[in-house]
């Protein structure tokens, strides 16, 4: 009988508790959302099998000694999966709409009034019963309005660890989104006149330019913003690499196997923080429903950035690129392309929305290094 | 309470004016890049000449002959 207690107790039946069960379940959504609905699934497939593992009791995934334990320890809690990873976007990214058409870095700046509307929001939610967020967790809680994964998680790992969970689910899961989010509110901002302007052709960027671009923005950064540089950095890294045309194999291995490596172990990494403790609470309701919010102002202020520069611009501009300037790269250009079809049927925006859309990327790199710097 | 918001204001504010005066910075600086080296390396894409078809097909039938060539010489060595 003894022996059969025994037994009993090294089931994993007599150890779960509610949480973890819901824990489990919370996985298995992520997992349905990665596999059914295409969600992001490269992040929350990883993601959510992480959260699994994490939540099986009596297996010691997250503690001193377990796999994901370690995982976190070397990748997340040093900051360097999101580092390698941002490295790997700089050497996807192509410059070239933005240099060519460098005003749209305006729109890249205007949407990152996202994050910092959301991070005045993330404080005054604190006036509402069962909300106690601090300045460093309202920081990262804006970044999510900055639609980029690894940004937000890095900025995360630093400002506040315990939030890193739902804070990552949130940032994935609305970048997903962008393409139910962001319509509504371009159509509600612009007339269809302004949505089916045309815009001019883009001129030709050359090689030593491209080349150039990365060091100008580095040496920038080191000069007037040094806690982006980690950021910044690497993302130029990869960029001159792509650029430089010499170091074809070390610039396919960044945006293809190194990429691909780190991202697996960060997925795994977030869904390990994912426990009962840390997201079933009502902070996490908060954090999504922030993260909603930053989405919305950050597309909103883009827009409207857009429309005013088109007022004094000689050249037209179609403000619906301004949407672009959330980041979300590729998905938030192909957004501001298709709304633009849809009042115009000849009219093609998806190269004049990679200018601001890649400006949007060095904008929240930006805004994480002074959020860095103010509450960090 | 009423600190904290201050506080998160006055971040708001920095914040965002300090995101727009960096990219304007970034700007100038694209402007000035531009200037110094933008228009010097600009050379036409190298196009390819156009073949026509009667070479193409003379081409493909001298390949074929040197293949045919190939194996004929293999087989005689190997047998």
């Amino acid at each position: 009988m003894d022996r059969l207690i025994t037994l009993w107790n090294s089931t994993a039946l007599s150890a779960f508790t509610w949480g973890e069960a819901t824990m489990m379940l919370v996985g298995a959504l992520l997992l349905y959302l990665a596999i059914k609905k295409k969600f992001e699934p490269l992040l929350l497939l990883p993601i959510g099998f992480g959260a699994i593992l994490a939540n099986i009791p009596m297996a010691g995934f997250t503690e001193p000694g377990g796999l994901l334990y370690y995982i976190y320890a070397v990748g997340i809690d040093t900051g360097v999966f999101p580092l390698i990873i941002f490295m790997g976007v700089g050497a996807m990214t192509d410059f070239g709409p933005l240099l060519a058409n460098p005003r749209t870095l305006l729109l890249g700046a205007a949407a990152q009034f996202g994050i910092f509307a959301t991070l005045f929001g993330a404080i005054a939610l604190n006036g509402l019963p069962g909300f106690n967020f601090s300045m460093q967790d309202a920081g990262a809680i804006a970044i999510i309005g900055g639609a980029d994964g690894p940004t937000a998680i890095f900025l995360a790992s630093k400002l506040s660890p315990d939030l890193l969970g739902a804070i990552a689910v949130a940032a994935y899961s609305y970048m997903a989104l962008v393409p139910i989010i962001q319509p509504p509110i371009m159509r509600l901002l612009t007339s269809k006149a302004e949505r089916s302007i045309k815009m001019e052709q883009l001129r030709q960027v050359g090689r030593r330019e491209k080349i150039l671009f990365p060091l100008a923005v580095l040496f920038l950064t080191l000069l007037f913003l040094p806690a982006a540089t980690p950021l910044v950095g690497m993302f130029c890294l990869g960029n001159l690499m792509r650029e430089a045309g010499v170091v074809e194999r070390l610039s396919k291995t960044a945006q293809n196997e190194l990429i691909n490596i780190v991202t697996i172990f960060l997925g795994l990494a977030v869904g390990s923080k994912l426990s009962a403790g840390e997201f079933l609470s009502l902070q996490t309701l908060g954090i999504l429903a922030l993260g909603a919010v930053a989405f919305s102002i950050g597309t909103a202020s883009g827009v409207l950035m857009a429309k005013l520069m088109a007022k004094f611009s000689k050249t037209p501009i179609n403000p619906l690129i301004g949407a672009a300037g959330v980041s979300a790269v590729p998905m938030a250009a192909r957004v501001v392309n298709k709304v633009g079809l849809e009042a115009n049927q000849s009219n093609f925006l998806l190269m004049h929305a990679m200018g601001p859309n890649v400006a949007g990327v060095l904008g929240s790199a930006v805004a994480a290094g002074i959020l860095l710097a103010l509450v960090g | 309470m009423q600190q904290q918001l201050s506080e998160a204001l006055t971040i708001m504010l920095t914040g965002m004016i300090t995101v727009f005066v960096f990219l304007i910075l970034l700007l100038v600086a694209m402007a000035l890049l531009r200037r110094f080296i933008g228009t010097e390396d600009r050379q036409p894409e190298p196009s390819t000449r156009p073949v026509s078809r009667a070479q193409n097909q003379q081409q493909n039938a001298q390949r074929v002959a040197a293949i045919t060539a190939a194996v004929h010489t293999y087989r005689r060595e190997h047998e």
